[in-house]
C-alpha cells in the first residue's frame, strides 16, 4: 500500500478512535457543547466534532471554473486543565490531507465573553498520481491563532478566529524533480466565523464560513500555479459536535 | 479583553485584500535617452546585442544568466523594436528600447517578476568602448566578453540605483525552429500583464514576453462573427463592468463591440483584426485558433484560407492552425470538404490526427515526454506542440528530455530563456 495511504489510514482511524472516546469521557453535561468557541473545559477531558468543509478554489487560480473543494474534518480538544487544552485537526480527502497538533489557553472575561490564544503545528501532504505523473508534496506550516467568543443565548454560541500562518517547509516533486521548495515564510491570515448551537434534541453542531488570505494554500498545491501573492480561499464548514 | 478586540481588528484591517497590480513604471525620466542627440537604434545593431549574457552585482533578484532577445511591432506604420532580457530567477524579464548617443547604446525600460508584482525601471549603457561601437558597427561579430553591458534598476517608479552588469557569453541557441506558443495571445488576465489576454495589444507586446507564436481562443457570436475571448461567459475576469452577462453566443458583435471592454479597456477582437496583426504588425510565425465553439467550422476554415494567402503575399511566413481541442470539434472538422488537406492542430489522440491529417499533434503536459509518439509525429512529418507548460523545471525537464517542436506556455520568457540558454 502505497506510503501515504497508510499514513492517512492511520490519522482517520486515531481521529475516529479520539472523537468516539469523547461520548466516554465526556459525559458530564455542564460543559458548554463548543470546540471552536473559546469556553473552559470545566468537566468533560474531551471534546470532539465531525464535519466537512468546503474550499471554493480562487478565479486567480482556477479563473473561470470554480471548483468547490470538500475534505472530511475532525477536530479534537483535550483538557490539561480547564483554561488550558491541547487541540487537533484534522483535515482528510485522501489524495492531500492535512493534521495538525497545538494547544490554546481559554478565558473567561464575563458571562457572555471569552477569549483564547492558541498555536498549531500543521502537517500536510497529497499526491497525484496522474497519467504516469508521480506528484507528491508535502509541507509544515505553523498557525497561531486568537478567538473572541460571545455567548449569544444560552444555547447560541459566536466565535470569531482569526490565525496567522507560516510556511515553515513545502516540497512538491515529481519523480526526481523538485517543483519548487521556497515558499514565502509568512503565509497569511485566516477568518472564522462560527455559530455552535444545538441541531436535534441534545445534538450539537458547529457552522462556520472562513476567508483564507495565502500566499499558498495547501488543498490546492496540485495545481502548480507560480503566482505569489496572496490569494483569498472563502471555505463553509459544517462539524457535528460528538 | 480590550488587547484581543483590538489585536483581532488590526489584523482583519490589515489583510482586506488588495487590488494586485503591476503596472508599467514610467521610464520616461531618462535624461541622456531624452537628449535630442539620442537616435534610434538599426535594426542590425539590434540584430547584434543578442546572446547569452553573464549577469553579476543583482544575481539574487534575476540570476546568474539572461537570454537577450530582439524583437519588433509595427504599430501606426511606425516600426519599434525592442530588447528583451530573459532570466530564470522568479520568472523575471527587462524589456527595453534603445537609442544611440555619442557612440554609446541607452537601452531604457523596465524589468518585472513574473511570479509577484514585482517591477521598476532599468537604465543599461553599453559604451563605445565596451562593445557600443562594435554593435553599431556595420557587420558586428561579438565574441566573449566583447559586449559589456552595464545599468541600474530599481523599484516601481524610483529612480534606480542598484547596480547590474551584463557581459556577453554567447549566441543565443542556434535552432530557431522551436516554436515559443504564448497562451490567450500573450498571457493571462492573473499575470497582471499590461494588455488583456486575448486582445490585439497583447498580440502586438507577445514577442517583447519571447513568444514566436500564439494561441487565441475564437468564438462565436449570435450573429456568427468569430471573436476572441476565452471563457464561456462575459465575466469580471475578462471584462470591465458593462451590464451584460451571459455567454459570448448569446450577443451579436455589434453588442459585444459597443458595450463590452475588455480588462484594460480594449474591445474583444474580431478574429480577422488578429490575424490582420499577427500578420501585418508581428513577426509571429505560428497561430494556434483554439476553436472554443461547437458549431460548423466552415467560416473558420474560410477565414484561415484567407489569411494565409495573405501571409503570403506579404511575404510572411505564417502557419495557422485549427485547433481542436475537444471531440465536438473535431467531428465538426469533420465535415469540411477536404479536412485532410486543412492545417490543423489536433490536442486528441495520435489516431485522431493521422485519421484527419493534423500537422501537429498538442497532447497535454501531464501525460509526459511521450518520446516514442513523438517520434512516431516526426517521422510521419508533424509537429508537436505541448500545452500548456508554466512550472520552470518541468519546462527545463521537456526541454532537456523530450523532443517537442514548441511549448504552449503561459511564461513565454522562461521558455525563452530556456531554450535560448541552451548550447
Amino acid at each position: 500500500m502505497h506510503r501515504y495511504f497508510r499514513v492517512l489510514l492511520a490519522c482517520i482511524l486515531l481521529s475516529f478512535m479520539l472523537g468516539s472516546s469523547c461520548s466516554v469521557f465526556g459525559q458530564q453535561e455542564s460543559d458548554d457543547k463548543v470546540v471552536l468557541f473559546p469556553a473552559p473545559m470545566k468537566y468533560a477531558n474531551w471534546r470532539a466534532s465531525i464535519g466537512f468543509s468546503l474550499l471554493t478554489t480562487p478565479e486567480d487560480i482556477t479563473e473561470e471554473i470554480r471548483l468547490r473543494v470538500p475534505a472530511g474534518e475532525l477536530v479534537v480538544l483535550r483538557k490539561l486543565n480547564e483554561q488550558f487544552n491541547l487541540s487537533g485537526r484534522l483535515t482528510f480527502q485522501v489524495l492531500q490531507n492535512h493534521i495538525a497538533l497545538g494547544a490554546r489557553w481559554v478565558h473567561k472575561q464575563s458571562e457572555k465573553i471569552y477569549f483564547s490564544v492558541g498555536d498549531e503545528m500543521g502537517y500536510w501532504f497529497g499526491f497525484l498520481p496522474v497519467a504516469g505523473f508521480d506528484s507528491k508534496a508535502h509541507g509544515w506550516i505553523n498557525y497561531l491563532n486568537l478567538s473572541l467568543g460571545v455567548k449569544l443565548k444560552k444555547d447560541l454560541w459566536l466565535t470569531i478566529k482569526t490565525e496567522n500562518s507560516f510556511n515553515l517547509f513545502f516540497k512538491a516533486t515529481n519523480g526526481k524533480n523538485v517543483i519548487s521548495s521556497d515558499k514565502s515564510l509568512y503565509n497569511g491570515e485566516a477568518f472564522t466565523i462560527a455559530l455552535e448551537q444545538p441541531f436535534f434534541h441534545k445534538k450539537h453542531l458547529t457552522l462556520g464560513v472562513t476567508g483564507y488570505y495565502n500566499y499558498f494554500h495547501w488543498q490546492t498545491w496540485s495545481l502548480f500555479y507560480l503566482i505569489e501573492r496572496k490569494i483569498f480561499y472563502p471555505q463553509i464548514k459544517l462539524g457535528f459536535i460528538l | 479583553m480590550k488587547l484581543v478586540v483590538l489585536v483581532l481588528t488590526v489584523t482583519i484591517v490589515w489583510s482586506c485584500q488588495k487590488k494586485f497590480d503591476a503596472p508599467v513604471p514610467d521610464v520616461s525620466k531618462w535624461e541622456s535617452f531624452n537628449s535630442p542627440n539620442a537616435l534610434p537604434l538599426n535594426k542590425t545593431t539590434y540584430r547584434a546585442i543578442e546572446g547569452v549574457y553573464d549577469l553579476t552585482g543583482a544575481t539574487e533578484v534575476f540570476g546568474n544568466l539572461t537570454a537577450v532577445k530582439s524583437s519588433y511591432a509595427i504599430i501606426n506604420n511606425d516600426t519599434t523594436w525592442h530588447v528583451s532580457f530573459f532570466c530564470a530567477k522568479d520568472i523575471s524579464y527587462f524589456i527595453c528600447e534603445g537609442r544611440q548617443l555619442n557612440g554609446d547604446i541607452l537601452l531604457n525600460g523596465y524589468w518585472r517578476k513574473m511570479t509577484s508584482t514585482e517591477t521598476g525601471i532599468v537604465r543599461l549603457t553599453i559604451s563605445a568602448v565596451n562593445g557600443g561601437s562594435l554593435l553599431l558597427g556595420q557587420n558586428p561579430v561579438i565574441t566573449p566578453g566583447g559586449v559589456i553591458i552595464k545599468g541600474v534598476f530599481g523599484n516601481e517608479n524610483e529612480p534606480p540605483f542598484d547596480s547590474l552588469l551584463l557581459v556577453y557569453n554567447r549566441k543565443l541557441n542556434a535552432s530557431t525552429s522551436f516554436k515559443i506558443l504564448a497562451h490567450r495571445g500573450g498571457g493571462r488576465t492573473s499575470d497582471l500583464l499590461p494588455a488583456s489576454e486575448n486582445s490585439i495589444e497583447m498580440i502586438e507586446r507577445t514577442a517583447e514576453f519571447g513568444s514566436t507564436g500564439v494561441e487565441i481562443d475564437v468564438r462565436l457570436t449570435r450573429d456568427d462573427s468569430l471573436v476572441l475571448y476565452h471563457d464561456n461567459n462575459i465575466n469580471l475576469r475578462e471584462t470591465q463592468k458593462s451590464g451584460l452577462v451571459g455567454p459570448i453566443e448569446n450577443f451579436s458583435y455589434a453588442e459585444l463591440s459597443n458595450y463590452v471592454r475588455l480588462i484594460h479597456g480594449e474591445k474583444i477582437p474580431t478574429l480577422r483584426e488578429a490575424l490582420d496583426a499577427i500578420i501585418y504588425q508581428t513577426a509571429l510565425t505560428t497561430v494556434y485558433l483554439d476553436t472554443k465553439f461547437n458549431a460548423p467550422l466552415q467560416q473558420l476554415r474560410d477565414i484561415q484560407t484567407e489569411y494565409l494567402a495573405k501571409a503570403a503575399t506579404a511575404g510572411r511566413n505564417v502557419e495557422i492552425f485549427v485547433g481542436l481541442p475537444t471531440q465536438d470539434q473535431f467531428d465538426q472538422f469533420l465535415l469540411l470538404p477536404g479536412y485532410t488537406n486543412i492545417p490543423s492542430l489536433c490536442e486528441l489522440t495520435v489516431e485522431d490526427v493521422r485519421k484527419i491529417n493534423s500537422d501537429v499533434w498538442a497532447p497535454r503536459w501531464t501525460l509526459g515526454t511521450q518520446n516514442e509518439l513523438v517520434a512516431e509525429m516526426h517521422t510521419e512529418g508533424r509537429q508537436v506542440f505541448v500545452w500548456t507548460m508554466d512550472v520552470p523545471s518541468y519546462i527545463d525537464q521537456y526541454l532537456d528530455e523530450g523532443h517537442f517542436d514548441g511549448i504552449l506556455t503561459n511564461y513565454p520568457s522562461y521558455v525563452a530563456y530556456a531554450h535560448y540558454i541552451r548550447p
